[in-house]
């Protein structure tokens, strides 16, 4: 899968893992960030269910240590740890 | 002035020790129980450190049924109380999640067998236990439970000690209790708050919780039985609070504003200093998150300068939730009164951002004051103060109450998700359950148009359940036996607790005062009321939304069903939603006119007889100067089986009332609906009402209003 087709992947499985009602996935655009206000205003049990979620959908166990606020910044900085992952 | 309440015994049953001078000694010498989770096959943690108690694998008594006798039977061994009358003992308890172990064990049998067996149910409601303590004690006086996350006991010292001082019972025979289960250990591990090792409370390395269980009891006393039964107290309870972040449904504030809150009003009870506080007996989860901000909250509250030692004990007790609140304080009692403090086991390396060491050395040197704290899910905190010495505590004032604003949910069906709380956009309410929904568009509903006068600490949120939030709960667990532990579910986890509404109208309010999420079957709502009302008396608040809700379920039907067979007419199909939310206060409160006022609450098992039942009308009715008479308006709830039905009758006929009105049918099967009585009402203006619930344990609940 390439990053493109990968990213509209994420977008569509974010909103049903989180439950993103009145949200479509080509309501999200893959460089705003996430957690901020701006984006999608999600907390810290979203990310959790987006830990959940990466590891059911694509296989990929997120390391506890890594630092999910980089990882999860983005739908596109979320698909390149998936594929440096899988890589 | 009143005379703080006394402790006068103790009990406690963990892994740490099976009484509580052999627990003491373990947190003492820093010996943990910690071992490897083997109470349930569990693919995904049997490699985490729980702290589990020695108990024996009965089919009959619950993990946390057999941790309370046992700490009852030691708290009991040493005091004798067959002088004071039954109706006078009550009992508090706090628990987050009662017996739900058993609950997840019976339900993997179901799915294996095929077979329904919902009676098991039972232990889910967490009143089950206040009442099998209060039984076992033959106590006559209220039994309700508290159950606000890892707080639930903190809660519950804390009421007791205000229905002491205002009279409403002279002995309280607090709990608090919790057993290790699925849905703790996969909850906590799906929020990646367990640690991999043995935990290391405000250690830099800490890295999150070990869970543990617990059952423990504290027998409080008013002075004055102190005084006639010539007691040897432990040790006296000098100050108490609780107060909410209203910040978020699980972080805690990030500098600790609520716990501020909370060691301020404590210590303002009995007048007291910061400096005159000998040792902080901390939550001190290891967590990032609750280590840092409670630290934050000590530096702010106690200053440089008057810092005491502080230490977590929850390297040794682990993490017992509901139970933390009486672990900590009866640690408090047996630190005062051996003249030993415990050390913060488990600590290395300190913390820059945390700055401050705890305990490193268990020590003995005199222990004057020793402040407890529980800090939990919603940002609920509840924090006890006990003194080697008797102190003065402030007044209070049983003030006039008023219902300022009212909203009520429920037609005898179940409403429609989408239909709730329409005005907030969909994003914003994608987390929140069905029945945070219903509580938190009828306590809006009820503040419409009502600017209070009063700051937002000053307004509580005391929410009654009876089941609590019994679809998130089912579906996580369901989840974790399906799956076999391959899915986490956080956000289902951090909305299975039973304070869930009530934190969830705080943050979005910002109502800081007590949060509290009261238990008690068909008497959940009047509890919940009674505990505002001593808030309120107490000072502690100036109002608060009152409220209850329940909500459709297949396993409350399934479970009523099964009942229904036996003992029950109530009809299971007619299981629903209900939600009612009341605003009361004092008269300065707000500018609104008021609809109500409130009169009084009593809460009570039921007397023997319906003469010994009407004695006890006419007595509350005297004390607030009206009689039989002056009644013009009944209400009751619906009887579920033959016996309410007879009792009912027998009662009515006693007290020369033709009928009880009998407005509840119609909002369904639900253990909420008997908050709908003030509402139903309201059109009797001018009318003294009584109404009068008795719940399906036979606890019965009195409440009079006048309709203004």
């Amino acid at each position: 899968m390439d990053k493109k087709t990968l990213i509209d992947d994420i977008k569509n499985k974010l909103v049903v893992a989180l439950n993103l009602q009145g949200v479509s996935a080509d309501d999200i655009d893959e460089n705003s960030e996430l957690f901020s206000d701006d984006g999608l205003g999600l907390d810290s049990v979203d990310a959790l269910e987006l830990v959940v979620m990466v590891e059911r959908e694509y296989g990929v166990v997120v390391d506890e240590n890594d630092d999910r606020k980089t990882t999860f910044a983005s739908v596109s900085s979320l698909a390149d740890y998936i594929i440096s992952k899988k890589s | 002035m009143a005379c703080s309440p006394a402790v006068v015994a103790v009990g406690l049953n963990c892994s740490a020790g099976s009484n509580a001078e052999e627990s003491f000694r373990s947190a003492f010498l820093g010996n943990d129980a910690l071992q490897k989770l083997s109470l349930f096959k569990s693919p995904r943690h049997s490699e985490r450190f729980v702290a589990q108690a020695d108990l024996k694998n009965s089919k009959r008594l619950s993990r946390c049924t057999q941790m309370l006798y046992l700490a009852l039977d030691e708290a009991f061994e040493k005091i004798d109380l067959k002088q004071i009358s039954a109706d006078r003992i009550s009992v508090w308890l706090g628990t987050s999640i009662g017996g739900i172990f058993e609950t997840e064990n019976m339900l993997i049998e179901s799915r294996q067998t095929g077979e329904k067996n919902f009676s098991a149910l039972s232990t889910y409601e967490c009143s089950t236990l206040a009442e099998i303590v209060s039984k076992r004690i033959k106590a006559k006086g209220e039994c309700t439970v508290f159950s606000t996350a890892c707080s639930s006991s903190s809660l519950a010292i804390a009421d007791a000690c205000n229905a002491i001082v205002q009279g409403d019972c002279d002995v309280a025979v607090v709990c608090g209790a919790d057993a290790l289960s699925r849905i703790t250990v996969n909850g906590f591990g799906s929020l990646l708050l367990l640690s991999d090792k043995k935990c290391s409370p405000f250690d830099k390395n800490r890295n999150g919780i070990n869970l543990g269980e617990a059952g423990g009891v504290m027998v409080i006393c008013s002075d004055a039985i102190v005084r006639k039964l010539s007691l040897k107290p432990l040790a006296y309870l000098s100050g108490w609070a609780c107060s909410c972040d209203a910040y978020h449904a699980t972080a805690p504030h990030p500098t600790g504003d609520g716990a501020f809150d909370a060691f301020k009003k404590s210590l303002e009870k009995s007048g007291m200093n910061a400096g005159s506080i000998t040792h902080y007996i901390a939550h001190g989860t290891a967590t990032q998150g609750n280590d840092t901000s409670e630290a934050s909250a000590m530096k702010n509250f106690f200053g440089e300068d008057c810092l005491p030692t502080f230490s977590s004990i929850k390297r040794i007790f682990g993490h017992t939730l509901g139970a933390s609140g009486i672990v900590n304080a009866i640690l408090s009692v047996k630190a005062i009164v051996s003249g030993k403090l415990p050390k913060n086991s488990g600590f290395e390396t300190i913390d820059e951002n945390i700055g401050i060491p705890p305990l490193t050395e268990s020590k003995t040197l005199d222990v004057e004051n020793i402040l407890s704290a529980s800090l939990g899910f919603g940002g609920n905190n509840g924090v006890s103060l006990f003194s080697k010495y008797p102190k003065n505590i402030k007044d209070f004032n049983k003030k006039r109450l008023f219902v300022y604003g009212v909203s009520l949910l429920g037609n005898g069906g179940i409403f429609p998700d989408a239909e709730l709380l329409k005005e907030i956009s969909p994003l914003k309410k994608r987390k929140w359950a069905h029945l945070q929904k219903m509580g938190l568009q009828t306590a809006k509903e009820a503040m419409q148009d009502i600017v209070p006068n009063v700051q937002g600490d000053k307004i509580a949120v005391c929410w009654g359940t009876g089941l609590g939030m019994t679809s998130q709960t089912a579906s996580f667990i369901e989840n974790v036996i399906d799956k076999n532990e391959a899915e986490p579910m956080p956000t289902a986890f951090t909305n299975s607790v039973h304070n869930a509404v009530s934190s969830l109208i705080a943050v979005q309010s910002g109502y800081k005062g007590l949060n509290s999420a009261t238990t008690a079957k068909e008497i959940s709502f009047e509890s919940a009321l009674l505990q505002a009302m001593r808030e309120i008396y107490s000072g502690d608040a100036l109002a608060s939304i009152v409220g209850s809700a329940d909500e459709y379920s297949h396993y409350a039907s399934d479970f009523l069903a099964s009942r229904s067979a036996k003992y029950s007419r109530a009809d299971s199909s007619k299981v629903s939603d209900f939600s009612v939310a009341y605003f009361i206060g004092d008269e300065q409160c707000c500018d609104r006119t008021p609809l109500a006022e409130i009169l009084t609450v009593d809460i009570a098992r039921r007397a023997y007889n319906v003469e010994l039942e009407t004695n006890r009308i006419v007595r509350l009715l005297k004390a607030n100067g009206l009689s039989l008479e002056s009644i013009s308006y009944w209400s009751m709830l619906d009887c579920v089986n033959n016996f309410q039905e007879k009792w009912m009758s027998a009662l009515s006929e006693k007290l020369g009332v033709c009928e009880f009105a009998k407005p509840l049918g119609k909002y369904g099967a639900n253990y909420s609906v008997s908050g709908a009585s003030i509402f139903e009402s309201l059109s009797e203006k001018g009318k003294t009402c009584v109404h009068y619930s008795l719940s399906s344990t036979n606890m019965s609940a009195i409440t009079i209003f006048k309709v203004l």
